[in-house]
């Protein structure tokens, strides 16, 4: 096995790994002030289709975690890195409550199509709209492609289905930003100036099986 | 090879065998006289998410072809012949047009869904519903799975992505009963009582008239008509629709 890099940035699940819920896990603010001491870049990441960061960091600090908002990202923030990447004008069918992390992206005249959880934009004729621009060539971004989702009574079509209509219509594949895809991960270290081989992820079980890409290291 | 059986019923193929739009294909009135003069079971097929038998009838006798209403099936009689075999009670996400060939089938308390070409029922409340069926076990009944169709401003999304959609959801594999699929003849021939092996499909489309027969044991007689550039392509072209 080729010799690690130095370790130059940790990534850190929020949820299940840092917090449950509303509580924090216990022993985790005490962690995360050792790694505050060790000389590395830290960012704190989660999926997540409709709360901004705002709303992450608003619960983090509740539980006492010593976070700034520079620190997070989220699937939402993948999203808008590559569209800043890639220089391109969305089209966002995303939770209102995610236009926040989308600021000072120009929206007009899209040329992309970004879909999140947003069942009030998956109807017919705004999905037509969405058909066009991919006809003319425009990318499709995925948030991610859940099959569907729980509310409180019962089960409900997520995004995938409306991400695969629309795969199926002009025989094209979407980027899914979420983890456990690179695009995410690549994404995350990509403002923190580190190699993957210098970075690490934390997270609990369910990430750990997720964990195949370039990542190398993992402590559970 | 084994022997032919006798020839009991022949299935004639409707837009670019019969008649293009609304012209009749030269010699074909003549031709169908012929085929009523042998002793066979004639029915005249096509693929439609939104034409009732009706109005296809009232078309083809302008043309002045001799025709009875329950000579035609069309990919609606297929589904209505699959849910009438199975026994289920459908939520018709079908154009309006299209209800009349469901005519007598119970739609309350639905345990199937069958999905046409129907804009108007693709939006996330009613899609949602068609999602909560099949997660009961509903079977998913399509029309067809084109992908998009020619509508005035250009092209728009057809049911295929739809189909797809819920197919997706649900990790399950839609029954799609429109030409070329094996359900459209074997539907077809079930109400003449023949067997594959005793019927002819003639119609201009290879893939969709002739390859679909072929796969259920029918001969397949391939009629060679003139097409404008653009109707030989794959998607739904607007007559079929």
């Amino acid at each position: 096995m080729a010799a690690r890099h130095a370790l130059e940035a940790v990534l850190v699940d929020l949820s299940g790994t840092l917090h449950i819920e509303d509580a924090a896990v216990p022993g985790a603010q005490e962690a995360l002030k050792r790694l505050r001491g060790a000389s590395v870049i830290v960012r704190f990441v989660t999926n997540t289709t409709k709360e901004s960061k705002q709303d992450l960091l608003q619960r983090l600090r509740k539980l006492e975690f010593d976070i700034s908002e520079n620190e997070i990202f989220t699937s939402l923030t993948a999203a808008r890195s590559l569209l800043e990447q890639k220089q391109v004008r969305p089209m966002l069918l995303v939770d209102d409550r995610a236009l926040p992390d989308f600021k000072g992206i120009q929206t007009s005249d899209p040329n992309t199509v970004v879909i999140g959880l947003a069942p009030e934009h998956f109807h017919y004729q705004i999905l037509n709209q969405a058909f066009w621009l991919l006809l003319d060539g425009a990318p499709l971004i995925a948030i991610h492609k859940a099959r569907y989702y729980k509310r409180k009574d019962d089960l409900a079509l997520g995004p995938g289905p409306f991400v695969t209509a629309l795969e199926y219509a002009t025989d094209t594949k979407a980027t899914v930003v979420e983890k456990p895809e690179k695009t995410f991960f690549l994404e995350a270290l990509r403002g923190t100036g580190c190699e993957p081989e210098e970075a690490v992820m934390i997270g609990d079980g369910n990430t750990e099986h997720q964990m195949k890409k370039k990542l190398i290291h993992l402590l559970t």
